[in-house]
């Protein structure tokens, strides 16, 4: 028996308690995402990494699959993943 | 001769007897004038098991209070000794109770060749030359006889000045200082105690006493008296003896150290990790009932490893992040001497909490990871705190190992409202007065996440159709070159828009084709059906005709991923995957027989 889900989106812009609008990510390497609640909307690849603590040297920046630079911007919802050069052999 | 020239020869021949008493006390082990010579009882250290075995068989009565002294029941039993060893008495150490025989055996001569202990070029005043050669010659005997088979290195000794900054592993130094010297120094460069270098690797001395500072190095040993070098000598073995402070680590945690484990600590591993590593069989393995793998990190974050068979212990490190915060003070009442960064918890394992509340590990399945930098020196402190923070981690793994997957979630639970409270109880003591309010909410706002979190573990667990919820299944749509997803009983499919490979090589951009990438969650499995074309069978330059891929540094990832559930990091890497190539491999070096893209394709 087959159950296929239809897509839908279920993700919203997030509001602070004060009412300031923010920005809710997903940031991480693979197998520790974390999801962060950020206060403004204009924040970048790099400010993301730099206010997770994570280092991305030697890592590929990817933000929802496509690759991204330190001075993309992050939009709510995004998923910014950090991961080593695949090698397949 | 007259009466004067008697009565001043009389201080000059009370001065010869007291000289010559003083040479005698060592081999008469009292006054020359008593005819009673005092009960002292010997001790002599570092003799091998050969050298035991030879007393035992000529009757000759010791007793052993450690692994490296054997303690002889009266002086005569260590006249025979020292004659059956063909040994010879460097110095004599120790109260009117009890000495130790400072030695020197044919077989510690032999460790000497090809090593040298040196005097560097020094310009004293006359009578400090006097004094000093006097001590050079017994400085050098006893660092020939006690330093140099333990290190086995050339001995360079350095007198009133510091010696080069050890670069290695070629030399060890020693310097020795005035109190001016060492005030002088330490006023033109405030760092200086701090130039302490580990050159073995294993040992170095510990904290700095206040009032009579010796040495505390491994390379370099700075003392200020040279009449204290045998006592400094004496700490130095003790630091070099691994087995002595193995014993002492593990006595403090309740463990009894066995040679064995140290042997086979010992075979295969990296010379700085023989310590932990021997650690870890006492401790960990005992509990966890599989070979325990050290790391040594030195503050780099590690992802996390899934050997079945293997629990890893990373030393100074963290699944992600890197070492910011300032270290503790001490920890379980012992001071913290690195003043190194440590990593903050990564809220992804089993947070494991000192006393006062610092979180010094997590566990992550079968990967513990320390936070703090707790084996800089090697130090006993040092490794005390190592076997003290194993200990901790071998309670908690005890209990982890008996529970089942249905109580996974209130264990932490119940560890997250356990570590709550003592970091409340470490902080409150300040200013909990003032912070209740705030604290209180904090923890009901943290007990709902942790409910919340719960009844939702529950939820996935007990639903096999709902692996995929509803963020994961957003997320995924939002990647680029997904198409459309969907769930068909354990699998998640996702079709992908047309996917280019790019050759690092040639830097010619190559056309895959649309895929459809069919994830199994149940069995943890992944594989590329390439809609577009097959070239020569293969579905992409890495993925064979089954779908199947060779999954190069991907081969641990994508299991530990779909355990996870981390499904948007898995499809963002299985697209990758088909859009990296590597020339090098076999099938990846048939990247020129797919078709080129054209012009204004990705």
């Amino acid at each position: 028996m087959t159950n296929d889900r239809t897509v839908t989106a279920s993700t919203k812009m997030n509001s602070t308690a004060n009412g300031v609008s923010g920005t809710t990510i997903s940031v991480g390497v693979p197998g520790n995402i974390r999801t962060l609640n950020l206060e403004g909307s204009d924040w970048t690849a790099g400010d993301v990494l730099k206010y997770a603590e994570l280092e991305h040297s030697g890592y590929e920046i990817r933000i929802n699959g496509s690759p991204a630079r330190l001075d993309s911007l992050i939009r709510n919802s995004d998923n910014l993943l950090l991961f080593r050069k695949l090698v397949g052999n | 001769m007259n009466v004067f020239a008697l009565l001043s020869l009389g201080p000059v021949v009370l001065i010869l007897l007291g000289l010559l008493d003083r040479r005698l006390r060592h081999y008469r082990f009292g006054p020359i004038w008593s005819s009673k010579p005092i009960s002292r009882r010997l001790s002599i250290r570092h003799l091998t098991n050969q050298q035991k075995e030879i007393l035992r068989s000529s009757g000759i009565e010791f007793e052993e209070p450690d692994a490296e002294t054997i303690l002889f029941n009266d002086k005569w039993s260590f006249v025979q000794a020292k004659l059956l060893l063909n040994g010879e008495v460097v110095d004599i150490t120790g109260d009117a109770d009890t000495g130790e025989a400072i030695m020197t055996f044919q077989h510690i001569k032999a460790v000497q060749n090809g090593f040298t202990t040196s005097f560097s070029p020094i310009d004293r005043a006359p009578l400090q030359d006097w004094v000093r050669n006097f001590n050079q010659r017994k400085i050098a005997k006893l660092v020939n006889y006690l330093l140099l088979p333990v290190v086995k290195k050339s001995i360079a000794i350095y007198y009133g000045e510091p010696g080069p900054r050890p670069n290695g592993d070629d030399q060890f130094s020693i310097s020795l200082y005035s109190l001016s010297d060492w005030e002088e120094r330490q006023r033109s460069s405030p760092h200086f105690s701090r130039e302490i270098y580990d050159v073995t690797g294993r040992r170095l001395i510990a904290e700095l006493e206040q009032d009579r500072l010796n040495l505390r190095i491994c390379s370099t040993l700075y003392t200020l008296r040279a009449c204290d070098l045998v006592d400094d000598l004496r700490r130095i073995l003790n630091e070099l003896s691994p087995s002595l402070i193995l014993a002492q680590a593990l006595k403090s945690v309740g463990f009894r150290f066995d040679p064995n484990l140290m042997e086979a600590a010992a075979r295969g591993t990296d010379e700085r990790l023989m310590i932990p590593s021997c650690l870890a069989k006492h401790i960990l393995e005992p509990v966890v009932q599989r070979h325990v793998e050290v790391y040594n990190c030195a503050g780099n974050a590690l992802s996390p490893v899934s050997y079945e068979n293997m629990v890893h212990v990373f030393l100074y490190s963290s699944p992600v992040g890197t070492p910011r915060l300032n270290p503790p003070k001490q920890l379980w009442q012992t001071a913290i001497t690195s003043d190194d960064p440590v990593f903050a918890p990564s809220g992804t394992g089993i947070p494991l909490a000192a006393d006062n509340g610092f979180i010094f590990a997590e566990i992550l399945d079968r990967n513990v990871y320390l936070h703090l930098n707790c084996v800089r020196l090697g130090t006993s402190e040092e490794i005390g705190m190592l076997a003290r923070q194993f200990a901790e981690i071998a309670n908690v793994m005890k209990d982890e190992s008996q529970r089942d997957n249905r109580t996974v979630v209130s264990r932490m639970s119940e560890r997250f409202a356990q570590q709550c409270a003592s970091q409340y109880r470490a902080g409150g003591l300040a200013d909990g007065k003032t912070n209740f309010a705030t604290v209180e909410t904090t923890f009901r706002s943290s007990l709902i996440s942790a409910a919340s979190a719960q009844s939702e573990y529950y939820q996935v667990k007990n639903s096999p159709d709902s692996e995929l919820r509803g963020r994961e299944f957003d997320q995924i749509c939002a990647l680029a070159n997904v198409e459309s997803v969907s769930v068909r009983d354990a699998w998640i499919v996702v079709t992908t828009a047309n996917l280019y490979c790019l050759n690092p090589s040639s830097g010619v951009k190559y056309d895959i084709g649309k895929f459809e990438i069919q994830i199994n969650a149940k069995e943890h499995t992944i594989r590329w059906l390439n809609q577009t074309r097959r070239v020569n069978g293969f579905h992409a330059p890495h993925v064979n005709g089954e779908g199947l891929a060779c999954m190069g540094n991907t081969k641990e990832l994508f299991p530990m991923l779909l355990k996870k559930q981390e499904y948007a990091s898995v499809v963002q890497i299985a697209i990758a995957f088909v859009e990296t190539v590597n020339v090098d491999d076999n099938w990846g070096s048939q990247i020129t027989n797919w078709p080129r893209a054209c012009k204004g394709q990705q």
